[in-house]
């Protein structure tokens, strides 16, 4: 433990060399902006950037990596609060409160307290992993296919029950993201499902085309029908974080980091329920729910920090098991890789130095991120006062980019031009966006976390009742369903009679 | 004096003209090699040292193109469709090429008739991976048990109907034993489950296995290809075991139907060159690959085995069905 503090010195000192800042603050600036296009979210940008830092010195080549991540993560957060166009799943949840803010005048603190709570998630864990990485080994172990899927019906009943202000819009919006998720080649039989005899429907409905017309195109068209633009004058784009904002978010900062990180250790699972998850619990512990979806500012501070404590949760299978745990870190093991460092179990005790670079270095992209990007914020906020005639045409422009760059694929511009009308009628019809991005990204890992369950069982069901850890999350998932009711109906039944004494 | 050296430049050029073979490559225009993968993957990466090497030996830009989708279906079709002229190639992997033609569920656009061989490329198997302390010390141990107690052996694979799943359906159908197939979706989370012990053993490939080999965590039993790989010398093939089944997977260079048969020559013979060169060795072997070069007469005689055997198996998972 304490030689693992030492090693984490060691690569924060390597870190720290002028020519390694100068490559994060170069990687931050640019995976801003590239994670400022909607679509282009971290993975496309680390590829695209990959060959550039191949001619770099190893260090600082991850470096740049981890700084492009964080960058990229950032400006999709900006666009997120600003447009209401995120790239991602997790900056999805952002958008929500953070949108709403913005169109009160108040872009820029949703902005700083984004960068703030990011930082602070960020922050928290690293050291986290560098404490109760080896011990929390076993427990990453312990999630096979029925624990994964336990949690995922635990997330569902959350998103339904908690995740809008009706359960039915809920609902309607989690089936249309079932059924969305549904479409594909089915994982037992390995037939098309959905696919109306689109090769291109095989692989399932491509996320990011779907999530860029869900709130990019969606919002571009319920805006064009009040073209007079509904954004308060932006004469307050500064950062005016007051006391009460911080007194807010500060809890939810806390409670977001611990969620997300303990999300972020399950392999597989991601940022994207991390982020709604602590969205959920900060709407569920607050005394003023109902304002939830009007512009809160702990329902941005919570989610952002979830998130970025669950991108380094998700760094423990890597440091244990040589199992990279999302996309990013996949890409970012790959850089080693080209460096001769095979990613394993013995990657710590053979190249250590060079991991604990990779995770202090993720450490300086955080902080370089919140030192360069608060300054620029009211830069970012100015740019709402571009006239809509012009600016949308432009988010029009590059979502088309960034849903054809990610497969080179045109039928994906035309899933996102779908995807735009439904995302416009579910505004219309005012449903909520963000269980249908739960469901598409939850269905498909449930349904294949229940069917390898079967296949190890051969068939029995009671496979998901007799491991621990999987029967407490159904077992909590039936509470959450069933409670509540229960509770309503004791409290009507108890109701009837006080009225009545009092009558 | 101009005149006169434009004059001979003009008839050096005409001098030149008939020995080349065919008109391929046209001068200055890209040869496109399609990858249904995306980048970063093994083939795509195995494609783009492929194309570095090729760009002098034919003298116009070798340009990598990504088409992933639909295991494969995506790029494949695009193949088909284009121009046979050799200025659009592709680098198939072959069980997966086979796999979406083969299994007329997938509908594919495509057949064997519609693709050209020109070069096999590389030659590589999966092998079979347990825990460091099981009690499987060969593959025959795994056969007996799964046969006395059918479907309990838990095997898992990187994903139903892919390029692990079916050899260890061809396992069953030479011993007649019966796994309890996992599918996973790719080489990680299967790593994790055979860490885990949620299977008891693994169809994995070399590259993500011999890490934790090494770490002492996993024994490798048996490998599926027709030698021994000389990343893990020590470990036997299955055949030498005294089982009789070899499930090796190629990535082949390979172009749509009606080429020239002089460009296909002569392609295969630019592709052979340089996969002979030592430099390029090196880079191939840091990529913890193998190649193995065939021409086309080879390949299609290669290819057209592998679709029986493949068609066969994927026959017998329809059936199971």
């Amino acid at each position: 433990m304490s030689e693992n503090f030492a090693l984490l010195g060691a690569g924060l000192a390597a870190a720290l060399q002028p020519w390694n800042l100068l490559a994060a603050f170069a990687g931050c600036f640019l995976g801003t902006l590239v994670g400022m296009l909607p679509g282009l979210g971290p993975s496309a940008a680390i590829a695209i950037l990959l060959p550039i830092t191949m001619a770099m010195d190893p260090t600082s080549a991850i470096i740049m990596l981890a700084a492009i991540y964080y960058g990229c993560q950032y400006g999709d957060t900006i666009t997120a609060v600003l447009f209401n166009t995120p790239g991602t799943g997790a900056a999805a949840t952002t958008a929500v409160e953070g949108h709403q803010m913005a169109r009160q005048g108040r872009a820029g603190t949703a902005l700083a307290i984004s960068a703030i709570a990011s930082f602070f998630g960020g922050t928290v864990t690293i050291f986290a992993l560098a404490l109760v990485a080896l011990p929390l080994t076993s427990l990453a172990l312990r999630f096979g296919p029925p624990e994964f899927f336990a949690l995922i019906v635990l997330s569902l009943v959350l998103v339904v029950t908690l995740g809008s202000n009706s359960i039915l819009r809920g609902l309607i919006a989690a089936v249309l993201g079932l059924i969305i998720a549904m479409v594909g080649t089915d994982p037992v039989m390995g037939l098309p499902r959905l696919t109306f005899g689109q090769m291109h429907l095989l692989d399932g409905v491509a996320f990011i085309p779907a999530i860029i017309g869900l709130f990019g195109v969606g919002e571009i068209l319920r805006n064009l029908e009040n073209p007079k633009g509904s954004f308060e004058p932006v004469a307050t784009s500064k950062l005016s974080l007051t006391r009460d904002d911080m007194r807010r978010s500060a809890p939810a900062i806390a409670r977001g980091t611990a969620l997300g990180f303990a999300i972020g250790i399950v392999p597989g699972l991601g940022t994207i329920p991390a982020a709604f998850m602590s969205y959920v619990t900060e709407k569920r512990l607050s005394r003023r729910r109902e304002a939830f979806g009007t512009g809160v500012i702990e329902g941005v501070a919570g989610p952002e920090s979830a998130a970025n404590a669950a991108a380094n949760g998700a760094l423990l299978p890597l440091l244990t098991l040589g199992i990279p745990g999302s996309g990013v870190v996949a890409i970012l093991m790959g850089s080693l890789m080209m460096n001769g460092i095979i990613p394993g179990p013995m990657m710590f005790t053979e190249h250590g130095d060079m991991v604990w670079t990779l995770i202090a270095s993720l450490y300086v992209g955080n902080v370089i991120l919140l030192v360069l990007n608060l300054p620029f914020i009211p830069m970012w906020v100015s740019i709402l006062r571009i006239p809509y005639g012009i600016l949308f045409p432009m988010i029009l422009g590059f979502t088309v980019v960034g849903a054809y760059s990610l497969a080179n694929s045109r039928f994906d511009i035309g899933l996102m031009a779908v995807f735009g009308l439904i995302g416009w009628a579910m505004r219309k019809l005012d449903i909520p966006l963000v269980p249908i991005i739960m469901t598409m990204v939850l269905g498909p890992l449930m349904e294949g976390g229940l069917r390898r369950s079967l296949e190890m069982s051969q068939g029995d069901f009671t496979i998901l009742l007799t491991r621990p850890i999987a029967a407490t999350f159904l077992g909590l998932a039936v509470a959450v369903l069933v409670v509540p009711p229960l509770l309503g109906l004791l409290r009507r039944r108890r109701q009837p009679v006080e009225t009545g004494s009092g009558a | 004096m101009r005149r006169t050296l434009a004059t001979l430049a003009l008839t050096a050029l005409a001098a030149l003209a008939p020995a080349a073979v065919s008109a391929f490559p046209e001068d200055g225009r890209p040869v496109t090699i399609i990858v249904p993968f995306s980048a970063g993957g093994t083939t795509d990466v195995s494609a783009r040292l492929l194309a570095e090497f090729l760009e002098p030996e034919l003298g116009v830009p070798v340009v990598v193109v990504n088409r992933p989708g639909a295991t494969t279906q995506i790029g494949n079709a695009e193949l088909a469709r284009s121009e046979p002229d050799g200025h659009t190639l592709a680098l198939a992997s072959l069980p997966s090429l086979a796999m979406t033609y083969l299994d007329e569920e997938r509908q594919a656009p495509y057949d064997r008739e519609s693709f050209t061989p020109i070069a096999h490329y590389i030659s590589g198997a999966n092998l079979l991976a347990v825990l460091a302390g099981s009690p499987f010390e060969d593959v025959n141990d795994l056969v007996a048990a799964a046969k006395e107690s059918p479907r309990t052996v838990r095997m898992g694979t990187v994903g139903l109907m892919s390029n692990g799943h079916l050899p260890g359906v061809a396992l069953e159908e030479e011993t007649g034993a019966e796994f309890a197939f996992v599918h996973f979706d790719g080489a990680a989370p299967l790593v994790t489950a055979l860490l885990a012990g949620d299977v008891d053993v693994a169809i994995n490939g070399t590259q993500t296995t011999i890490p934790h080999i090494d770490a002492g965590a996993m024994r490798a039993i048996g490998f599926f290809g027709a030698r021994r790989t000389a990343f893990l010398p020590e470990l036997p093939t299955i055949r030498e075991q005294g089982i009789d089944l070899s499930a090796p997977s190629s990535f082949a260079v390979i172009g749509p139907a009606g080429m020239d048969p002089a460009v296909v020559e002569e392609l295969s013979a630019v592709v052979g060159a340089v996969i002979a060169r030592d430099a390029f060795q090196e880079r191939l072997t840091a990529l913890s690959l193998e190649s193995e070069y065939m021409d086309p007469a080879e390949l299609e005689a290669f290819w057209s085995d592998f679709d029986a055997r493949q068609a066969r198996l994927i026959a017998l998972v329809r059936e199971e069905q």
